[in-house]
């Protein structure tokens, strides 16, 4: 089907009344030493034709832009197409189409059977009207698809069993917006309304063994016609003033979040591999819940001299969400002759609310070649929620204040120097992880000698350091990010340019555990991660028609929780032939080794790409 | 070359030069007097964009530059506005485009704030653009040039990929949208709702680090080494740092417990089990 339809665009595009268009397409083929499937959860690239690029722009009365884009059908994990018209001052009308293919097998890791093959299919429409003097009109529309297989654990008969799940979700969302145009204030209002859709349709995954261990109990069978579905109308306002040493920024968005699910469900186990009979968990469930959102902003920067701003701002974030579920839980003993049922009712609830106000205060001085920046914030996050009826009520309040300081030094066009610290204290944790103080210290160098806006040479150095921390007596986290990199370009007027980087980031990060059994026994979570990476990528003019166009980066993890590294590199060489054609060799390489988890691949791509402007 | 200037004065022509032009300026046409290397500017994007309102072509050339009388009289760099001068030029930029809603109003961004201008990202219009609206390169190379953090995650094994392309950064990100952290195109984890809409929520039982932290306390979304973009390689040990006090029967001896996922497999929220045994 793909095939066709690109070889009826090769064929047909360049008949229409083309202006400033082109269409590629091109054919890849493709070795693959190793873990295909790990392969296909990093990139997703497969053999065969595919779409690499088409865009038409066609000459259509009355409209002064009518452009359609496409790229990525076939054999590509990413396909997305575009329609967009325009008639300026008038109307925008948009059309996107996209679809996105993820595939992931646990097979290769140790994530307790978690498996997906499934798409993301998304429409998004908007159309925008301009005609009016005062007010501007804008109409959307988005609407989301999931599809495919997902495989998933769960917790079922005294063990962990697989459920492999055919996905059927759906999501729309609408929306109208107003914007004015001739008032002193910019006021912009959206009004969106959303709904989300899930079914479920489950069989019993891994042929109802348990997962990773020997059980003579077999999952036989799965019903699952359960529903959920969330409606949220959403309104969204912002508001912008200015004037020359004023500006008012407001932001406002509020949300409601209306949840219904329905549960008509059973698992089926065979004893003993059903020789001694069958245990049934059957739940009739009905759940709702209500979230509600509110966030509110202002933001206001004065120039008090030529030299000096200050701004100030103010947001707060509302969060509360209170679900219910009940109805009936049941088991049924299924014997040879007989069967038993046990009924338990469900009342069961949970609640959740979060609170969140920060105020900020910034100063920026700003004089020839210096700007500085000193900043102050005070923000308080009150946390409570209930998890069910049988969990406890937590609630804890964490208020956390925090300064930033950055300097800029740009004496000329060519070179700047760029300083920055941040420091944040926090009254307390509210999950473990939380630190009580932060520290974050930036700085850059950057020099350009350039010639135009583009051309040129530049030198970019940067590195940061970043702490955490919190208590002895606490979790006694301790988290660095140590940060520095080094990038070199250049480019000549004609486009052809060269990049070279080399970057490193070394996390390390301990907290404290605390397990009961077997024994009670403390310890330390350690994660340490040392990332490198290092590459170039190129573009070079070969003669008037020819370029070469090659890139190569290698990433490695040397800490030493999970070592891995990862090469890629690619070439290609594009040539323009007579009569606006334009062919392209391409080759690419992949190369992943995990010595963890003893995983490795080396895959080849290349091909071939032919194109026409027209 | 003279056939485009010639194209572009009749254009100018019917604007009648000099009539509403604010003090000091002398209109496009007396620019191109001198400037005959700007041939070809009537075919950019900046300039169609405008060539539809009224008196703005005559307007184009000091609209950005500034008033062009002592240039005129004086023909050096220290009286007219250039490319080098990034931040004065870029406000000249809001001119225009102040009815662009939210791109008008710098003053609270980040980026603003931290003294980048138009010019830094756009292209002035003279050329013709590498990428839409107008940018100096494509995504993500443009923003990576400065986001070089960014640049080292999208490198990683498990990012947001388009195939052998890093998603591109306006995907999650507004770059002129004031009021949302770290620029983002909505509130918090609402722009990773975006596409992952059914781990939003609300569930009947949540996940409170979820609602609380949102998906970046448990995930790095620019990348990651490790799978589903998490901030940890196990999951249980990511799970543990927060989960201490695991009740007895969870033997952390053994390799099952160690698999918190295996059996709290709905990890984002459960409409049927407090415990997030099953979604």
């Amino acid at each position: 089907m793909a095939k066709s339809v690109l070889t009826f665009l090769l064929l047909v595009a360049p008949m229409l009344m083309a202006q400033e268009s082109r269409l590629n397409l091109g054919y890849a083929s493709m070795d693959t030493d190793g873990e295909a499937t790990l392969f296909a959860n990093h990139f997703g690239l497969e053999d065969g034709l595919f779409l690499e690029d088409f865009s038409l722009n066609l000459a259509v009365k009355s409209v002064d832009l009518f452009r359609f884009q496409a790229q990525g059908f076939g054999a590509e994990p990413y396909q997305r197409a575009g329609l967009r018209i325009e008639r300026k001052g008038t109307i925008r009308f948009n059309l996107d189409y996209s679809k996105r293919e993820h595939f992931f097998s646990s097979s290769v890791y140790n994530l307790g059977g978690s498996n997906g093959d499934w798409a993301i299919t998304r429409w998004k429409g908007s159309f925008l009207y301009d005609g009016f003097e005062a007010v501007r009109l804008k109409l959307r529309a988005n609407s989301k698809k999931r599809d495919g297989l997902l495989s998933r654990p769960f917790f079922g008969l005294g063990e962990s069993y697989v459920a492999d799940h055919t996905l059927d979700e759906s999501w729309q969302e609408y929306g109208l917006m107003l914007e004015t145009r001739t008032l002193p204030v910019h006021l912009t209002v959206e009004q969106l309304a959303s709904s989300l859709k899930r079914t479920w349709r489950s069989v019993p995954g891994n042929d109802g063994q348990a997962l990773g261990r020997e059980d003579e109990d077999i999952l036989t069978q799965i019903n699952s016609p359960g529903q959920d579905k969330v409606t949220s109308p959403a309104t969204r306002v912002s508001l912008d003033w200015h004037n020359n040493r004023v500006e008012v920024t407001a932001f406002g968005f509020w949300r409601q979040d209306r949840l219904k699910t329905r549960r008509d469900e059973s698992q089926t186990y065979g004893l003993v591999g059903g020789q001694v009979g069958h245990v049934a968990f059957r739940n009739e469930l009905d759940g709702k819940g209500d979230g509600d959102t509110e966030i509110t902003k202002l933001a206001m920067a004065f120039k008090l001299t030529p030299r000096v701003t200050f701004k100030l701002a103010g947001m707060s974030r509302d969060r509360s969400i209170d679900t219910r579920l009940d109805g009936l839980a049941m088991v049924d003993l299924i014997g040879r002759e007989s069967t038993i049922t046990l009924e338990e009712d469900i009342s069961n609830l949970g609640t959740l609310d979060r609170t969140e106000t920060d105020l900020a205060a910034e100063a920026i001085y700003s004089h020839g070649s210096i700007r500085l920046r000193a900043g102050f914030r005070d923000e308080r996050r009150k946390l409570s929620w209930q998890q069910s009826v049988d969990a406890g009520t937590y609630s804890e309040t964490r208020d956390a204040d925090g300064w930033n300081l950055n300097a800029r030094f740009r004496p000329n066009r060519a070179f700047s120097a760029w300083l920055g610290w941040d420091k944040g204290t926090f009254s307390k944790k509210i999950f473990r992880t939380d630190p009580r103080s932060s520290d974050r210290y930036q700085a850059k160098v950057r020099w350009r000698a350039r010639s135009g806006q583009l051309e040129g040479l530049s030198c970019t150095l940067q590195s940061s350091r970043e702490e955490a921390d919190n208590r002895d007596d606490e979790v006694n986290l301790k988290r660095v990010v140590r940060n520095s990199g080094l990038t070199l370009a250049y480019q000549n007027k004609l486009g052809s340019y060269v990049s070279l980087w080399l970057n490193r980031i070394d996390l390390e990060s301990d907290v404290s555990t605390l397990f009961y059994a077997p024994q009670l026994q403390t310890g330390a979570s350690r994660y340490d991660s040392d990332l490198l990476q290092l590459g170039a990528r190129g573009s070079f003019s070969l003669s008037e028609r020819a370029r070469l166009i090659a890139g190569f980066s290698r990433f490695e993890d040397r800490g030493d929780s999970y070592p891995l590294d990862l090469n890629q590199s690619d070439v290609r060489f594009e040539m323009d032939a007579p009569g606006s054609f334009q062919w392209a060799l391409f080759l690419q390489n992949w190369s992943y080794n995990n010595p963890v988890d003893t995983l490795t691949y080396d895959v080849e791509r290349y091909g071939f790409s032919l194109g026409r402007r027209f | 070359m003279f056939v485009t200037q010639i194209f572009l004065l009749i254009l100018l022509l019917p604007a009648e030069p000099g009539d509403d032009l604010p003090e000091n300026w002398i209109g496009a046409e007396a620019c191109m007097e001198c400037h005959d290397d700007m041939v070809g500017y009537e075919t950019m994007p900046h300039f169609k964009a405008i060539a539809h309102k009224a008196n703005m072509l005559e307007r184009s050339c000091e609209t950005c530059h500034g008033a062009g009388f002592d240039h005129e009289e004086d023909a050096t760099l220290e009286n007219i506005l250039t490319v080098a001068q990034k931040e004065q030029i870029s406000n000249n930029c809001r001119e225009c485009h102040k009815d662009h809603g939210r791109d008008a109003f710098p003053s609270t961004e980040d980026h603003k704030a931290a003294g980048v201008s138009c010019l830094e990202c756009h292209g002035s219009g003279h050329k013709h653009a590498l990428s839409e609206p107008m940018l100096n390169k494509e995504q993500p190379e443009l923003c990576i040039s400065c986001h070089r953090e960014q640049m080292v995650a999208f490198s990683m094994p498990y990012t947001h990929r388009d195939g052998n392309k890093p998603m591109a950064c306006t995907s999650c990100h507004a770059t002129h949208q004031p009021g949302q952290q770290d620029l983002l195109a909505a509130p918090g984890s609402s722009a990773c709702a975006e596409c992952h809409r059914e781990k939003s929520g609300p569930f009947v039982f949540s996940h409170a680090p979820r609602e609380a932290e949102e998906c970046a306390s448990c995930h790095s979304p620019h990348g990651s080494p490790n799978p589903f973009m998490l901030t940890r390689a196990q999951s249980s040990q990511l799970c543990l740092e927060c989960h201490a006090d695991t009740p007895l029967f969870h033997d952390m001896s053994q390799s099952r417990f160690n698999a918190c996922t295996s059996c709290h497999s709905a990890v984002h929220g459960s409409n049927t089990n407090p415990h997030l045994l099953e979604e």
